[in-house]
């Protein structure tokens, strides 16, 4: 073959690769900005219908969110009280007359809890405290090791709340025991992680400067909503 | 109505109040900067309510109607049942009234509580008790820690930016 023909027939094939180079970018290019238009317009039907749901999502993303023993203890817990409260909280209290009887009544209730919950304590004692003040957990009380202490005015004032308190501070027990007892509740590590981040003196933020970041506070939140759970469990037959 | 002003170090009681004002109120370092911020996030009623309160040193009297649920149930929260019947401080009850403006029934839950307190007392944890933890929640622990650390430079570099700023602005 003369050199001509061969230069023809190269520059003929460089430029048959070099159109089908050029046409298959454009089909990329075109398939990419379908694809770029399809993803804006469905960013677009997100936003507009799908704000409520989007925020929903990331609400429950970030909420603090139960765990599976949460639930086991908020059962038996729940049965305990239908066991103690037949007829109910205030009924019962109504039965007792002296403030002795309320106080050991009280006691039998914290040592069936303790069973079934699994925590040890030491003391339960009630005293005078200030009128919004009901009740204190202690895992390290000086005196006593782990203690609960009950404002006494609850015993006739509002034996409910008191009773809520109970069940709040015994899940802080539960709390300080899964991190340096054991976990034998089967609590998740990042669980524990976040509690362990709140007890310590450093790190916990009493309800004195802003009372939202105290509420919000892991071991807070989870023992108010232990307590919301109980409640609803107990509830169920009152 | 209490006259807060002796509590108040404010100085300038004809000058707008800036965020590194509010500062006067704590002594710890952390607790200043973040509550700063958190007023600079703060509904412009309630960032003039505290700007009021700073000046004057008079409590604020800030009311404001919540609206929450589906049955657009209503209820009033105002500054002073905060103050004299939940026993909160002045600043508080306006974070408190910011916070109930934003999520009502997380802050109205809360408000329940208040009534009736339940906590516990935080530990000194010894050397002995972190040998309890077991090295996987360590692990997750320091990751918080970290994500912590992250949190709190983001507030300063915030405060940073706001400390010179009318709260009122």
């Amino acid at each position: 073959m003369d050199p001509i023909t061969i230069a023809i027939g190269a520059a003929t094939a460089v430029t048959i690769v070099i159109v089908r180079k050029v046409r298959a970018k454009k089909r990329l290019d075109a398939e990419k900005d379908a694809f770029i238009t399809a993803l804006i317009e469905e960013n677009m039907l997100v936003k507009e219908q799908g704000k409520a749901l989007a925020q929903v999502v990331a609400q429950n993303a970030t909420a603090y969110m139960k765990e599976s023993p949460d639930l086991i203890l908020e059962q038996k817990c729940a049965n305990v009280l239908k066991d103690f409260f037949p007829d109910g909280i205030e009924a019962k209290f109504n039965t007792l007359q002296t403030e002795e009887s309320k106080e050991k009544f009280v006691k039998d209730l914290i040592s069936k809890l303790k069973d079934v919950m699994g925590v040890g304590l030491n003391a339960v004692i009630f005293k005078g405290l200030d009128a919004t003040d009901c009740g204190v957990y202690q895992y390290m009380d000086e005196e006593y090791g782990k203690t609960i202490t009950l404002n006494k005015i609850y015993l006739s004032e509002n034996p409910v709340e008191l009773i809520k308190t109970v069940i709040h501070e015994m899940k802080h027990a539960v709390q300080f025991e899964a991190i340096f007892e054991g976990n034998k509740l089967g609590y998740s590590d990042q669980r524990l992680a976040q509690w362990l981040r709140c007890i310590g003196k450093d790190n916990y933020v009493k309800g004195d400067y802003c009372y939202e970041a105290y509420a919000l506070q892991a071991v807070e939140l989870d023992a108010n909503m232990f307590v919301d759970g109980v409640m609803e469990e107990f509830g169920k037959s009152n | 109505m209490v006259s807060w002003k002796n509590s108040v170090k404010a100085i300038n009681w004809n000058e707008e109040m800036k965020y590194k004002d509010i500062c006067d109120l704590f002594v710890d370092k952390t607790i200043k900067i973040r509550t700063a911020v958190r007023v600079s996030f703060c509904k412009p009623y309630v960032r003039k309510a505290v700007n009021e309160w700073l000046k004057s040193g008079i409590e604020p009297d800030l009311t404001v109607e919540l609206k929450f649920g589906r049955q657009e149930k209503s209820i009033e929260l105002s500054a002073q049942s905060l103050i004299h019947d939940y026993g909160l401080s002045p600043l508080d009850a306006l974070l408190f009234i910011d916070w109930a403006n934003r999520s009502p029934q997380d802050a109205l839950q809360a408000l329940q509580s208040l009534r009736h307190k339940s906590t516990f007392v935080p530990v000194s944890i010894t050397e002995e008790m972190w040998k309890q933890v077991t090295p996987e929640v360590m692990e997750e622990y320091r990751k918080l820690v970290s994500e912590d650390k992250l949190k709190q430079e983001r507030i300063e570099r915030r405060y940073n930016e706001i400390a010179n700023r009318e709260i009122d602005e």
